[in-house]
């Protein structure tokens, strides 16, 4: 029997055997991008970095290897770029890190908006929702507002239930007509905002501008959520976390069930993605200093990782300490879960349009540093050629931003800080 | 301003402050070397920097260069500060050719690298040595800048995260480099200044000069609220007033009208309160639903930048239909009709306005109650069966004030009245359309911000009672106004300062109050990260999250003690007491406390611990995860207890720590960081404040020699220009540790304008205090007042209810 070689049989062959990634892979990006592009991102937050030695890809081209926090990408590593030596110049330490990580914004001036909201601005005004921004307990115990998304320098924070976040695109399952419902109360609520504005001086008015071009994008968002896409099982969801015994926090929140709602926001995220309403996501699990004990989750991975998440980072650099272990073991898992997701866009034929872009706020997690990121890029073949680790000796963070913008058909020279640089980040696009 | 100066321009050149007298001896037409321009440099120069550098060749250099042809690209870049692309290549040509012949520069040595593409390390810095190009009249000594270049081998210092764009940013942006640094004080500049001095009584006089004058060569860019904004902020600094006004005050100035979003924090306690009894983890309530909190001066109110956005609408409606989900699922939200009531049955809790059936008749509760028969008990009181149409206007009133905090308009009843009745009669059920109707109310702009508009009253507005329940309210127990609160508002008494007071005084006696002024406490010391913080668990044992969160709870329950005891600022500061819990009380080592609950206990002599600064959250707080932060230390205690403001560090600051191997302990490593002249212009001033409290180590704990580097401790401090940052003078405090240096904060008079200053931004959720109010409260701490008076006293101001 002659085996047929598919296309993403013949790319993992392809870069197996560290071959030259052939030409036409670009060729149809290129068409895909002339004839309307179809294009869509998704920006993936990790908290609270890596053992640089422990994540980053050793080798490089197509022929490398994975580390141990790392390894869970061999699963997807046909689809995958790898990030090495990538510094990020706008300032180091938990809260600048993720201050600067999205915005390129120098030394805790997050100015303007975040690299997601500026590729949503430019591909998602067609879409319901311009960008779709989740969360997985990422409000919770957020004490300095460590969020990556800004907007005109303000943090934007996510939806932490997958619940709400699904209710939000495709209107509650149940309970009558909350669609018609919803659409009565943003009528009326326009024309309150138009009474309350009236009572403003000029230079006032700005809180109820942006509150009525909310209520614009909220109609807009309400008329696209028929309800037509085949439904996730978000009331069992919510029956099935666990409560916790004071009443708080709020379920969607509760540590025992940060593995479970880590996947369904991602389940979410498809399903917007595939359903049309967003061409731009973020998940922001967690936030910087990870407060989770991740053992709380009953993910078999998990167990034994009793203490929160962000101590295990302090680890002493002693390979053979518990904190250092739990640490790359807890790494592994996440990088597990956005293997998960990749796969789940491949299933669903999403990955071929789709970029990943995963991140963290910190390089080593325990020196708190800027240097040698633990970025990542995952994508199907209308985006990105996968199968490949770059090294850079220090090359700027701000211009992978700009590279991901450019392959996003997004045309941009540089993004954010350009005190270290501008231009693409040389080899990426190709 | 000479010391800001340095910091602003501080691109790791040396520089230096002159002013000379020279007469130029040429005339600079750029034609003769340059571009065949005519144009003549000395009248540029006149035209476009003598606003700032002054006239008659009165040269103020405030940086140096090695080259004319960097000193030309310098003007090129940043000259005009405001305008920079007004004086293009050839234009920085002729100035610098000018200048630099004017001056007779010697030729310099090395040139300044500018920033260039990383070559592996984060931040780099750039390293070189210039020559000051004013020779005869250097009035400071420039030192060779060199940073070391270092691996980062331990924790990055973190520094504060910065202000949205604000009066500060604006000022630093564009006043600067002629006014000085607000870490100076303003600096009036050349002469115009003292001739302004009798022109400019208010800083509305101020903003208007502002808005037709500056800055110099580019008027038109601070006009409007820019000005208004930038001359307020001016009028706050220190000794501007007195220097204007001779020292009287004016008059406060009415913030603008607004509406303001509620908090987080805010939403969720209006919404449990609103829907007292349902389950919580029906995650219907949840804080993070609203917009993230946007903290500027940490406080995490601020009503200028809040907005809300689509997304946040879409779960806010969600909000709204669960919560009325669970509401409902006991009863109705208004009972109209016998038909409609539940039968009254023992064991079940009922609240105020619930209506049952009893032996065919109808009973609503007075207040809350159980297992009193309807009838016989007094809580119960008989009432008839309405129509539809009556039950509307009753659900309108009871539902409406409730969550608008004010009564419905005429319109507002009108609309949704119709909108219920249409809905009553379409799904043949009252129930229904007054559950659509509530839902719509819950995510409504008039629920979801807070009503600062007030009435027209001669030249102001004066904000309505219903508008100033909502103000004192939120101010102090950070939730919706409760019943008394409405009552005084249905009469229209809040109008009364008295009335206010006796109200103020009410909700401070309250319990409820207690959390909010804890909260005020720890935003303001910047403690509330204390639940969230981790130090390095082999170095720190002891410590865990939970004794993070007593921290946090010691430093909430002692001001809202305070507040309670009627203490004044100086025993908030200088009281040798703690508040300790069992946890606590194990983990610091004295006091034998057993029980969970807070209480006050005496500091043993000895014990370096005493007052809510002196305290080890206020340590912890500001600590890396292994070994202590003196500089956050010695910047958080001169901005948040004395209010005196760092610029932005430079955006090239390079912050990687030095190698172990290099340093003896965190006071040499951070000591070494901080030493060259461009770092010292703010760290001289930082540094003797932090080292002055390394005897608490990353946890708070007493330490004498470093657990992380195993060497002894130095905690001799220095309070260095205590009163103020004064460029032209250094003034000496010595101290050791935070009894000492609390004792030296608490007599210094600035703390109570401080304090003062601090309440108001979080009163009125803005980031600049207005002068005038601000002096009106401090000055009660200064004649020692208590904490408590100047919380009432805030609610008395004409200032908490004028608008414009």
């Amino acid at each position: 029997m002659k085996p047929v070689l598919s296309r993403r049989r013949f790319l993992q062959a392809a870069a197996a055997s560290a071959a030259i990634l052939p030409l036409p892979i670009q060729a149809l990006a290129n068409t895909s991008a002339a004839s309307g592009s179809q294009k869509k991102v998704v920006f993936i937050y990790v908290p609270d970095g890596v053992v640089p030695n422990e994540w980053h890809a050793q080798g490089s081209g197509y022929n490398f290897n994975f580390a141990p926090m790392s390894q869970p990408l061999e699963a997807i590593r046909q689809h995958v770029v790898m990030l090495k030596g990538i510094h990020m110049y706008t300032g180091s330490g938990h809260v600048a890190g993720m201050e600067g990580v999205l915005t390129g914004g120098l030394n805790h001036n997050p100015n303007g908006n975040s690299l997601d909201l500026v590729i949503a601005d430019a591909i998602g005004q067609q879409s319901a929702f311009r960008s779709l921004s989740l969360g997985v307990g990422a409000n919770y115990k957020n004490n300095q507002s460590k969020y990556a998304t800004y907007r005109n320098g303000l943090p934007q924070s996510p939806i932490d239930s997958p619940v709400k976040a699904y209710e939000a695109m495709f209107g509650k399952q149940t309970g009558g007509d909350v669609k018609q419902l919803r659409l009565n109360a943003v009528d009326a609520h326009k024309a309150q905002v138009d009474t309350l504005r009236s009572m403003l001086g000029m230079e006032d008015r700005a809180v109820l501008d942006a509150h009525m071009e909310a209520l614009r994008q909220l109609e807009t968002q309400l008329n696209a959520s028929t309800g037509d896409f085949s439904a996730l099982p978000v009331s069992t969801w919510e029956a099935n976390w666990q409560r916790p015994a004071n009443a708080w926090p709020p379920a969607e929140q509760y540590e025992p069930n940060f593995a479970d709602v880590t996947r369904q926001q991602m389940d979410v995220m498809v399903a917007g993605l595939q359903s049309g309403r967003t061409k731009v996501g973020h998940i922001q699990i967690s936030h910087p200093v990870c407060e989770i004990p991740l053992s709380q989750s009953p993910d078999s991975e998990l167990a034994g990782l009793d203490s929160a998440w962000h101590s295990y980072s302090h680890h002493g650099k002693t390979a053979t300490g518990s904190n250092y272990i739990n640490y790359v073991k807890g790494r592994q898992w996440f990088t597990q879960q956005v293997t998960y997701f990749v796969q789940k866009l491949e299933q669903t034929g999403l990955l071929d349009d789709t970029l990943v872009v995963c991140y963290s706020e910190l390089g080593d997690g325990m020196d708190h540093d800027a240097k040698d990121m633990p970025f990542f890029l995952a994508g199907g073949r209308n985006v990105l050629t996968g199968g490949r680790a770059l090294s850079f000796n220090g090359e700027t963070h701000t211009k992978l931003l700009t590279s991901i913008a450019n392959l996003m058909d997004v045309p941009m020279q540089s993004f954010g800080y350009t005190g270290a640089g501008t231009g693409d980040l040389p080899g990426l696009i190709n | 301003m000479a010391r800001f100066l340095k910091h602003f321009f501080g691109l790791g050149l040396v520089l230096t402050l002159a002013a000379c007298t020279v007469e130029p001896t040429q005339n600079y037409t750029s034609g003769s070397s340059n571009n065949g321009s005519t144009t003549n440099a000395a009248e540029e120069y006149a035209q476009s920097c003598i606003g700032c550098h002054g006239d008659k060749n009165q040269l103020v250099v405030n940086r140096t260069f090695a080259s004319e042809a960097l000193l030309a690209s310098y003007i090129e870049n940043a000259m005009p500060p405001a305008t920079p692309a007004s004086c293009d290549s050839s234009c920085a040509s002729r100035q610098a050719q000018y200048l630099w012949d004017l001056y007779n520069v010697p030729t310099s040595t090395p040139t300044a690298t500018p920033t260039s593409l990383p070559t592996g390390q984060p931040t780099p810095t750039p390293t070189n040595s210039t020559t000051p190009i004013v020779s005869a009249t250097v009035t400071s000594t420039p030192t060779p800048t060199a940073t070391p270049t270092t691996q980062p081998t331990a924790t990055i210092t973190p520094t504060p995260t910065s202000a949205p764009v604000n009066a500060a940013t604006l000022y630093e942006q564009q006043c600067t480099a002629c006014h000085g640094g607000a870490k100076a004080g303003f600096t009036p500049s050349n002469d115009w200044n003292t001739q302004l001095k009798d022109q400019i009584n208010s800083f509305t006089d101020l903003a208007s000069y502002i808005s037709i004058n500056m800055p110099p060569g580019n008027s038109t860019s601070c006009n409007g609220e820019c000005a208004t904004l930038v001359a307020q902020y001016i009028w706050g600094l220190p000794g501007v007033t007195d220097h204007y006004l001779g020292g009287s005050l004016g008059s406060a100035q009415p913030l603008n009208k607004k509406f303001r979003l509620l908090s987080p924090y805010e939403y969720g306690n209006t919404m449990r309160d609103l829907f007292p009894n349902i389950d919580k983890t029906i995650h219907a309530l949840n804080d993070s639903d609203m917009p993230a909190a946007v903290v500027v001066n940490n406080f995490d109110n601020n009503a200028e930048k809040a907005s809300i956005s689509a997304r946040h609408l879409q779960v806010l409606l969600g909000n709204a239909e669960r919560v009325i989900e669970a509401k409902t699922a006991n009863g109705p939200l208004t009972q109209c009709n016998a038909a409609d009531a539940a039968e009254w049955q023992t064991g079940i809790e009922y609240v105020k306005d619930d209506i049952v059936s009893y032996q065919g008749a109808l009973y609503q509760a007075k207040w809350w109650t159980k297992d009193e028969t309807p009838g016989s008990a007094n809580v119960w009181a008989p009432i008839e069966g309405e129509s539809w149409d009556q039950c509307s206007d009753r659900f309108l009133s009871d539902w409406g004030t409730k969550v608008m905090r004010r009564p419905l308009t005429a319109d507002e009843t009108s609309l949704y009245k119709t909108k219920l009745l249409d809905a009553a009669t379409a799904n043949n059920n009252f129930d229904v359309a007054a559950n659509e109707t509530l839902r719509a109310m819950l995510a409504s702009p008039s629920f979801l911000y807070k009503s600062e508009i007030g009435e027209a009253s001669g030249s102001t507005q004066r904000l309505t009672s219903w508008e100033i329940a909502s103000q004192l309210s939120y101010l102090f127990w950070g939730t919706a106004p409760d019943s008394d609160l409405i009552a005084l508002a249905e009469s229209d008494q809040l109008q009364s300062a008295s009335v206010r007071r006796q109200q103020a005084s009410r909700l401070l006696n309250d319990p409820r109050a207690d959390a909010h002024l804890g909260r005020f406490a720890n935003m303001w010391l910047g403690t509330s990260v204390l639940p969230g913080i981790n130090r390095d668990v082999e170095l720190y044992d002891t410590f865990s999250p939970a004794v993070g969160e007593a921290m946090a709870e010691s430093i909430a329950t002692h001001f809202a003690q305070a507040v309670r005891d009627g203490e004044t600022l100086t025993s908030l500061l200088t009281d040798p007491v703690i508040y300790l819990n069992n946890t606590l009380s194990n983990f610091i080592g004295f006091g034998n406390v057993s029980s969970p609950d807070m209480q006050q206990v005496v500091v043993p002599s000895g014990q370096d611990y005493g007052g809510i600064v002196a305290h080890p959250g206020f340590m912890a707080a500001y600590a890396h995860n292994n070994e202590t932060a003196p500089i956050l230390r010695g910047v958080y205690v001169r901005q948040q207890l004395l209010c005196q403001q760092f610029a932005t560090p430079p955006s090239d600051l390079d912050t990687r720590p030095l190698p172990p191997e290099d340093y003896t302990t965190s006071r040499d490593k951070y000591g070494q960081m901080t030493s060259a002249p461009v770092c010292q212009t703010c760290h001289e001033d930082i540094n003797g404040v932090g080292f002055g409290l390394e005897k608490y180590d990353a946890v708070g704990l007493i330490q004498t020699i470093e657990k992380a580097t195993g060497n002894a401790v130095n905690s001799q401090g220095n309070f260095t220009d205590l009163s103020g940052m004064n460029p032209n003078s250094t003034t000496q405090a010595l101290f050791s540790g935070g009894t000492e240096m609390a004792a030296l904060i608490a007599n210094e008079d600035s703390v109570n304008t401080c304090m003062a200053t601090q309440y108001y931004r979080f009163a009125h959720g803005v980031s600049d205090a207005d002068p005038v109010a601000t002096e009106q409260l401090a000055s009660i701490l200064r004649n020692g007042g208590s904490l408590r008076d100047m919380l009432i006293e805030i609610t008395a101001l004409d200032s908490f209810i004028e608008r414009r």
